[in-house]
């Protein structure tokens, strides 16, 4: 099979490549990817290599292209100036939950709303709609508000603190749905047959069931996509955890690199301020190195940014 | 949609008469009962909003916030307030959303060729969109430093580099560039645009002998316009809430300090909690609210102009 299919599309690039007008376009096309690839790579490149290299070499003119030496003394001076390993710890937990959260809300949520009769569905569909259309900064200050006081009222009612200076006000608002991935998932499980649940209910399964076993299975590649866009969003996250967590060792990634240039404005600084940005974009670039294809596949198929 | 019917089956509450629709109901309930209650609380967040941008008080006052009528909002449209000025600096990022759709579009245009190698291409062009500001402003820093690989390249083909990471106008420079090099995963939207375009009329064009370029004109552009839309759309309130690259590029304590390139969304930031005059910020954010539906209109309203649904 595989073999015919290279065969063939060898043969049809062959023969596209005999004509001398294809043979320009092809050029001209690779050409221009190949420029685009190239500034689109690059920082990437100069990130991973500056990382590594010593601070006189970091300061040489011309910048090396290819490093000459190797060295890993930056990064305890990242350390230094802030806890990574802990705030890598941090972003992961914080993440994993946004991600657990977003996945159960929004797909219950979709599920109900294309597929369950019930009084009030298109009005409250309606309303989840319409604060996709109100900006979330008018919610900045009233927001930390309501989480300082609510902590305050879960510390003296529970003896538990979920509001300012937790990942309360981080996370759980991950379980209370997204409008733009409920309406994502709806739309999908708006084309899956009837007959499916139809025969399903006939042999007498629940709806949790029905939801359950075919409907979750079945979303995988919609379900994939508000999976890895809200771990991206919690990874790269900076203004909630900026004003919602304040102690050095509970604070993320992102927010850990602004900590570095804070005081850190010396010469040997540089190289740690490029390990520092290493370790913050290799986590999610592992992630996305082996998820692009479900990422990619499933925006083109939904068209969500 | 659902409240004819269970009218015909007998009035509000004919469905708790039957087992199946009760269980159907009221499972229905509780599966959005999350979303209700993250609406709820979203709209009464909005609503203390509102609330609190009348009002004057401080984070560290056990006094409850003074009532002051409109003088939070009167103390932001003088012609002298620092909200104004990063009002209309944000619009800057605003002009820039149709230069980020034009390269989002090329580049999709490329991603759609029929050559080999597209795949990687596409992951390629993604890879912007999943690297976090703080990453991109720090590589960004060095990349248009004194020393960095920007100004060599300049200096190799003759041009006596600006002051990048020193000057104010440069800085922006800089950042406008880190937009458009962020603009490619845009390039995935366009693209799902591109692949929706029917063959037929590809096949059509060819028949009648029309070459690379009245294609490009005449079918491919006005049957993307829908798409070109909702990008701008998209574009437009999102440039207008620009923020972690302004904050990692320019606030106090990161590397390149500079008020002059604070946005409306930094400035808002900075009135909340560095300066601590809550009241201040959340009038700020109900203008800038205001702002972006104003402007949301308008595109809809502009959107009759040139926006092709029906092309036969």
């Amino acid at each position: 099979m595989a073999v015919t299919a290279a065969t063939t599309s060898s043969r049809r690039v062959r023969s596209l490549v005999s004509s001398p007008r294809e043979r320009v376009r092809l050029f001209v096309v690779y050409g221009v990817m190949g420029i685009v690839t190239l500034i689109l790579a690059f920082p990437f490149y100069y990130l991973a290599t500056s990382a590594f290299k010593p601070t006189a070499e970091l300061f040489e003119y011309p910048p090396t292209l290819f490093p000459r030496s190797f060295t890993l003394d930056h990064f305890p001076l990242a350390f230094q100036a802030a806890p990574f390993p802990r705030m890598l710890l941090n972003t992961l937990v914080i993440c994993s939950l946004t991600v657990t959260g977003a996945a159960i809300s929004n797909s219950l949520a979709a599920f109900a709303i294309a597929r369950l009769r019930f009084p009030f569905r298109t009005l409250i569909f309606g309303c989840m709609l319409i604060t996709l259309m109100i900006p979330g900064w008018i919610s900045l200050v009233p927001g930390y508000v309501f989480w300082r006081d609510l902590g305050r009222t879960t510390l003296n009612l529970f003896g538990v603190n979920i509001g300012v200076n937790t990942i309360g006000p981080l996370v759980i608002p991950a379980f209370l749905t997204s409008a733009y991935s409920t309406f994502l998932m709806r739309q999908y499980f708006m084309t899956i047959p009837k007959e499916l649940e139809e025969a399903a209910r006939i042999d007498g399964a629940s709806y949790f069931r029905i939801y359950w076993r075919i409907f979750l299975p079945l979303s995988f590649p919609v379900l994939a996509v508000i999976c890895l866009g809200a771990f991206m969003a919690s990874w790269n996250d900076l203004l909630g955890p900026l004003i919602y967590l304040s102690k050095p060792e509970n604070q993320t990634v992102t927010v850990g690199l602004s900590y570095l240039n804070t005081q850190h404005m010396g010469v040997i600084y540089r190289g740690a301020r490029f390990s520092a940005a290493l370790m913050a974009a290799v986590p999610i670039l592992t992630l996305y190195a082996f998820t692009n294809k479900y990422l990619i596949r499933g925006i083109v198929l939904g068209g969500l940014k | 949609m659902s409240t004819p019917a269970s009218r015909k089956r007998g009035g509000w509450f004919g469905w708790w008469r039957s087992p199946s629709r009760r269980e159907e109901v009221l499972t229905g309930w509780l599966f959005v009962l999350p979303a209700v209650i993250g609406f709820v609380l979203f709209m009464y967040l909005n609503f203390r909003g509102v609330q609190l941008s009348f009002t004057d008080w401080s984070w560290i006052s056990r006094r409850p916030p003074d009532f002051v009528g409109l003088n939070n909002y009167s103390l932001l449209l003088r012609p002298e307030s620092d909200f104004l000025k990063s009002m209309v600096r944000t619009l800057i990022y605003v002009v820039f959303v149709p230069v980020s759709i034009t390269i989002a579009f090329s580049i999709a245009l490329l991603a759609n060729q029929a050559v080999k190698g597209q795949t990687f291409f596409r992951v390629v062009c993604y890879l912007p969109a999943v690297t976090g500001a703080g990453v991109l402003v720090i590589v960004w820093t060095y990349l248009f430093s004194v020393d960095g690989p920007v100004n060599f390249v300049l200096r190799g083909i003759g041009i006596d580099p600006p002051r990048w990471t020193t000057v104010t106008e440069w800085k922006q420079v800089a950042l406008l560039l880190l937009i458009a090099w962020g603009a490619a995963p845009g390039m995935i939207i366009s693209l799902a645009g591109l692949q929706a375009i029917p063959k037929d009329y590809y096949d059509a064009a060819k028949v009648d002998g029309a070459g690379a370029w009245r294609t490009l004109v005449n079918i491919t552009i006005p049957l993307m316009t829908p798409t070109l839309f909702f990008q701008l759309v998209l574009g437009i309130i999102g440039a207008w809430q620009t923020f972690d690259i302004i904050y990692f590029w320019a606030t106090p304590g990161t590397g390149l300090q500079d008020a002059n390139l604070w946005t409306a969304s930094v400035q808002i930031y900075q009135y909340a909690f560095a300066q601590n005059r809550p009241g201040l910020g959340a009038a700020a954010a109900i203008v800038l609210g205001l702002v972006i539906l104003v402007f949301t209109v308008m595109n809809f309203v502009a959107q009759r102009r040139w926006v092709i649904y029906d092309i036969a």
